[in-house]
């Protein structure tokens, strides 16, 4: 019997289960992909550091170029104009609800969020690589409300992912802070 | 003798001559069921006839018989009667119109005869007109029960990227054309006098003077191009304008046809009206709004609009009101959709939310009214299953809402029980640009629309009156409110001193007067629409673009005129304490404004302290929050300013600073500030509590 026989002697229910199952063994990362490690951006909040996924981010602008916008509410720092198109820019700290503070923020960080949307955020520096290991970024689930997970990082030293799909949702929400 | 391919040709070309034909009958159909008067229905028969006729003529000389047929029939039928036409009379001579166009479509597409026979509807166009003819004074016939079922379709129209464009448009491009040409070669005559200028030179090096003489030729022949040019696109501009728009009247003939259909087939009495018609708004936007804003009228009296019977029940009128209204703003666009109905069942939604499993019960119950009625635009409320369980509402709502976010738009929804809804879309409309009036009030910069403005002069305090709360400038005979736009922005207290700025604007018929700093030269501007997280602040119209890439807000003049009524957005409570924040970080400034905001005060912002000095002169605050390290002038010199300034020595003043020394805070509190916090303790929430406190230190000291 050839291969194409085979194929139409499945009944549909057939079909659709070996369907389904190839969907899913490509879906699985290969073995190799699987060990590759994540890579962020890292970046200090007072005395603690933050991270981004490395994925997300669309570019850096100094902080100087946001043109404020009065009656907005206090965690949108205004609004700036990133490869044409106008991204509001948010205070990060407000967002977080950090509270500690290191230096001045002077950059933005342009980020893409879950929903497709650019937004900018403020950083007290330019943000730097950092590889993550894959455990560490799929290990622990993140608590519910919060908005970064502790990861361990080479040094060791311990820096806080945050989770983009999350942000996204305080960013709709507006900031706690408010 | 014209080929196949020859007629096929001029068949395909009158697809769309019988498109404009169909809808300026169908205009007329419509206009003869409800005729104003005697003269009115005389004037739509002529038209229709006229109309109709034409149809008939080019239906003939492409060999389109049964199209001929029908026209001819349908004419027949104008003709033989007077008056208004009769309902069931207008349901035909639309449904005559549509098999007509879709006849000649079918035949542009090459298609082959319909399957259905047009003979039906010729005789019942027979005897229609026989009706007509000979019974003028018979009794109406009586409407027959509507339709239970569906509603009709919404007119669903082949794709078709081509626009018929006028000859005068096309020759008015030509013109541009020519005078671009010409504008060439007299560049082409200076650059041949240039160089031979500079082939002169070669031969005897020039003076200074000479080669200033010829720098300045070269400058004035720049600046005259640079006119031309302006010019020469203005006209271009123009130009396509008059291709790249169609006015809006062009999507509301449709409209009216689908509010009369969705009326008949429910058995409901509407009468659809619309404002702005005239307004001329981007073809291709009005293009893929069709769909949308069919859905909406479909919506608004199908579902929005009562029962003649329930309505009367109501105190309402039998026919129920379903108005289109259309706006320009800059930019954009606004179109609403209103209808006097029932409006939004909250109850209804709040089941249907929580059934759908879109939320728990908890979380709908807490949801505000303005949250609640967005639920209708998801896609769960979409179904005709979901609808009836919402007294109707939401039918097709979510493929609205797709397309106008698709399009970079935004809907919005507000209802009032008993009293009916709206629903208003916003829309980016490319291309072009409006004049925009910079203000400055401090260092913020704002644009308003100079379509609003009516003038600009500068105050004088004579013409101000004051009652208890507000400030009113006497005009023309007018008492117009007056407010500080800084207060109204609220970036300082508002405080009106002569001699400044004033703007005088207007929007509809609401006339304001606005105080600021500087007037700054208009300029075209293309204003975008605000970033979604942003786009909620009704202040704005949108952003635009300046030279060099910085962004000005341009303000929304409805809101302007709002605000500027209400004043109460610029003078604080009685009891609000008022602290200046100076900073030159933005985020510091922003969270220290949120911190004090949260404490109960009015909080302004000074990026320096030449700024903050400004703010100090203009008014007395119970706080002052102000950064060591600032550039220019810092922390220390602007204390010592402070203290050194007229009521300034008992102000209470807190230094904040990033850096974290005894030596810092020393010399801080030397120069006459009353506490000293590091940046990281006021992020940990100490700034207000050290406010208040340095407060209550100096109120005791007094």
């Amino acid at each position: 019997m050839s291969d194409d026989a085979a194929w139409d002697a499945l009944t549909a229910e057939d079909a659709l289960l070996l369907s389904m199952r190839a969907d899913r063994l490509r879906a699985l990362p290969t073995a190799q992909e699987a060990e590759a490690p994540s890579w962020a951006a890292e970046f200090p909040i007072g005395q603690e550091t933050f991270a981004l996924p490395l994925e997300s981010l669309r570019g850096c602008l100094p902080l100087r170029l946001v043109t404020p916008l009065p009656l907005a509410p206090p965690h949108v720092l205004g609004v700036v104009r990133f490869q044409g198109e106008i991204v509001t820019a948010f205070s990060l700290r407000m967002l977080l609800g950090a509270r500690g503070w290191g230096s001045d923020p002077f950059v933005l960080v342009v980020v893409k969020l879950a929903s497709g949307q650019l937004v900018a955020l403020d950083c007290e520096q330019i943000p730097v690589q950092v590889e993550i290991s894959r455990p560490e970024v799929e290990g622990q689930a993140l608590p519910p409300g919060d908005m970064s997970k502790p990861v361990v990082v080479a040094g060791p030293r311990v820096i806080h992912l945050l989770d983009v799909e999350r942000l996204t949702r305080r960013i709709q929400e507006g900031a706690s802070a408010d | 003798m014209p080929t196949e391919a020859d007629l096929q040709r001029l068949v395909s070309n009158f697809a769309s001559e019988a498109k404009v034909l169909c809808e300026k009958a169908a205009r007329e159909v419509l206009a003869l069921e409800r005729p104003e008067n005697a003269a009115a229905a005389r004037r739509a028969r002529d038209d229709l006839a006229r109309h109709v006729h034409t149809l008939k003529g080019s239906a003939a000389t492409l060999g389109l018989s049964v199209v001929k047929e029908i026209a001819h029939r349908l004419e027949a039928l104008v003709e033989a009667g007077e008056g208004a036409l009769e309902a069931e009379a207008v349901d035909l001579a639309l449904r005559a119109l549509d098999t007509s166009l879709a006849r000649v479509r079918a035949a542009a597409a090459g298609e082959g005869p319909p399957l259905l026979s047009a003979e039906p509807l010729l005789a019942a166009l027979e005897a229609a007109r026989e009706r007509s003819a000979g019974g003028k004074e018979k009794e109406p016939t009586p409407r027959p029960a509507p339709p239970p079922a569906d509603l009709p379709p919404s007119n669903p129209e082949p794709e078709d990227d081509s626009w018929r464009v006028s000859h005068a448009h096309v020759s008015s491009l030509g013109g541009v054309a020519e005078r671009l040409r010409e504008l060439r070669l007299r560049v082409l005559d200076r650059r041949r006098e240039a160089r031979a200028q500079l082939d002169a030179m070669e031969l005897k090096a020039p003076s200074p003077l000479e080669v200033r003489a010829l720098l300045e030729r070269v400058d004035q022949v720049l600046g005259t191009f640079a006119d031309d040019t302006e010019l020469v696109a203005g006209d271009l501009d123009d130009a396509l304008k008059g291709i790249s728009t169609l006015p809006v009247s062009t999507v509301l003939e449709t409209l009216q046809r689908t509010a009369r259909d969705a009326a008949r087939a429910t058995g409901k009495e509407a009468q659809l009206s619309a404002v702005g018609g005239e307004l001329m708004v981007d073809r291709r936007l009005l293009d893929a709004l069709r769909g949308p804003l069919i859905h909406l009228v479909r919506n608004a009296v199908d579902h929005g609009l009562e029962p003649g019977h329930a309505r009367e029940r109501a105190g309402k009128s039998k026919v129920g009101a379903v108005v289109i209204r259309t706006e320009l703003r800059g930019n954009q666009v606004v179109f609403e959709v209103s209808d006097d109905g029932a409006g939004l069942n909250h109850k209804a939604i709040r089941t249907t939310a929580v059934q759908r499993g879109l939320m728990g019960a908890a979380e709908v119950e807490a949801l505000s009214s303005q949250a609640l009625e967005q639920l209708i635009f998801r896609p769960g409320f979409s179904t005709r299953q979901d609808a009836s369980e919402l007294s109707g509402r939401g039918v097709g709502l979510d493929v609205v809402a797709t397309q106008v976010r698709r399009l970079g738009g935004t809907v919005a929804v507000r209802s009032v029980a008993g009293q009916g809804m709206q629903i208003r879309l916003l829309l980016p409309s490319r291309g072009g640009s409006v004049p925009v009036l910079p203000l400055a009030v401090g260092e913020v910069m704002v644009g308003l629309p100079v379509a609003s403005v009516e003038s600009v002069s500068r105050v004088a305090l004579k013409d101000i009156h004051r009652t208890a709360r507000a400030l009113y400038l006497a005009l023309e005979g007018q008492m117009v409110p007056l407010q500080d736009l800084g207060g109204l922005l609220r970036v300082r207290h508002p405080v009106v001193l002569e001699e400044q700025r004033l703007v005088v604007a207007r929007h509809l018929a609401t006339r304001f007067a606005l105080v600021v700093d500087d007037v700054r030269e208009h300029q075209d501007l293309a204003i975008r629409m605000l970033p979604e997280e942003v786009r909620s602040l009704a202040a704005y119209q949108g952003l635009a673009a300046l030279a060099g890439g910085a962004l000005l807000p341009v303000l929304e003049p409805s809101w302007v005129a709002t605000a500027v009524a209400g004043r109460e957005m610029a003078i604080p409570d009685a009891g609000e304490g008022r602290a200046l924040v100076v900073d030159d970080s933005l985020t510091a400034r922003a969270l220290h404004r949120a911190i004090l905001e949260a404490a109960g005060f009015q909080v302004h912002l000074a990026a320096s302290g030449a700024q903050a000095l400004e703010h100090l002169r203009r008014a007395r605050y119970d706080a002052v929050v102000c950064d060591l390290s600032m550039a220019e002038m810092d922390g220390v010199q602007l204390t010592c300013a402070v203290r050194e300034a007229q009521g300034g020595a008992s102000v209470p003043l807190v230094v904040v600073s990033a850096q974290e020394s005894e030596a810092v805070r020393a010399r801080a509190l030397a120069a006459g500030a009353d506490a000293f916090l590091t940046k990281r303790e006021c992020a940990a929430g100490k700034l207000a509590t050290e406010v208040v406190a340095v407060i209550a230190r100096r109120q005791g000291a007094a």
